[in-house]
């Protein structure tokens, strides 16, 4: 039985983080569809999809068969330089030191880049092209999914239905809309993410070194607090250094 | 090695490390407080330790990245 209060944290990080990646994703399938026809590229993202659900199939499972403490070091350690390396971004680009990411620039540019193919049987730059970049932005939902969910057994299956949702939400949302989904606060969404990530990263990888933290699960809240206030506080001093 | 080898290397690197020596240095951090608790360091108070050292290791990336001027 899923504790749904002990599970929500988890569920939350892992269906913004999901919304995130699968916008970036279904921005590059939109532009390669329309320039060089569906067929091959919905084949190429439906193929990344099934290659990334053979990997859940097989280290999900997996994960369960080695000693949390293990599991909650090393993801957790993972999942830390990766929620360090996102909230750091999103600091910079909060600060304008790094361009804001715009999906359609991203969307014209990837246009830009596909010639129109020649009506040849298989489309192999469309399918290729779908099937990185669902390959690339899955691979990154698969492990925050199974990083999130590294601190017990229980928080696989809901950090997977947050994931899960997220992604039916925009492939849905894309399919109506037909275009990128410029309207979502994706770099708002980056910088909240990242604290998030960063907060439970910490939180594994000092309960996996034996750290007993105050209040126990609690600790995340004060984190996502602590990681919070750091990342407003940086993006607010790192602006006039730029500007000098 | 193949390049598709070490292409899917380095998007898995670039996955994880952006500025090299904030990832040193947060991996140094977590290890000097593993080493402060299991030489029995009050495991109660290493928990806002490891925050404050990896919150000081992001700030000063954020800080050398914004000096820099391209």
């Amino acid at each position: 039985m899923v504790n749904w209060l002990h599970a929500a944290p988890a569920t939350g990080a892992a269906f913004l983080a999901s919304i995130v990646e699968a916008v970036e994703a279904l921005t590059v399938v939109l532009a390669v569809g329309s320039i060089r026809g569906w067929r091959d590229t919905l084949a190429g993202a439906a193929a990344a999809a099934a290659v990334l659900l053979v990997i859940c199939a097989v280290f999900g499972p997996a994960l369960t068969l080695i000693p949390l403490h293990l599991v909650q070091v090393v993801v957790g350690g993972l999942l830390l330089l990766f929620g360090l390396r996102w909230l750091r971004k999103a600091i910079l680009r909060s600060a304008r030191i790094l361009p804001l990411h715009d999906e359609d620039a991203a969307f014209a540019k990837i246009q830009a880049e596909m010639v129109p193919g020649a009506r040849a049987r298989f489309d192999a730059v469309a399918f290729a092209a779908a099937f990185k970049i669902t390959m690339l932005e899955g691979v990154e939902v698969v492990f925050i999914v199974i990083a999130v969910a590294a601190g017990g057994p229980g928080l696989l299956i809901p950090a997977s239905l947050g994931a899960l949702a997220a992604v039916l939400i925009v492939v849905g949302l894309g399919f109506i809309v037909h275009r990128p989904l410029s309207r979502v606060p994706e770099n708002t969404l980056k910088f909240i993410v990242g604290i998030l990530l960063c907060a439970f990263g910490t939180f594994w990888v000092g309960e996996g070194i034996g750290i007993a933290w105050p209040f126990t699960d609690g600790a995340i809240f004060g984190l996502t607090i602590g990681y919070g206030a750091l990342a407003l506080g940086t993006a607010a001093a790192a602006r006039p250094i730029m500007e000098d | 090695m193949p390049r598709w080898i070490s292409a899917i290397f380095k998007e898995l690197w670039s996955l994880f490390v952006d500025d090299f020596g904030l990832a040193v240095s947060a991996a140094l951090w977590v290890v000097v407080v593993w080493l402060a608790v299991r030489l029995g360091a009050p495991s109660g108070v290493m928990g806002p330790v490891l925050f404050l050292g990896l919150a000081t290791a992001l700030m000063i990336s954020v800080g050398r990245r914004a000096r820099r001027k391209d």
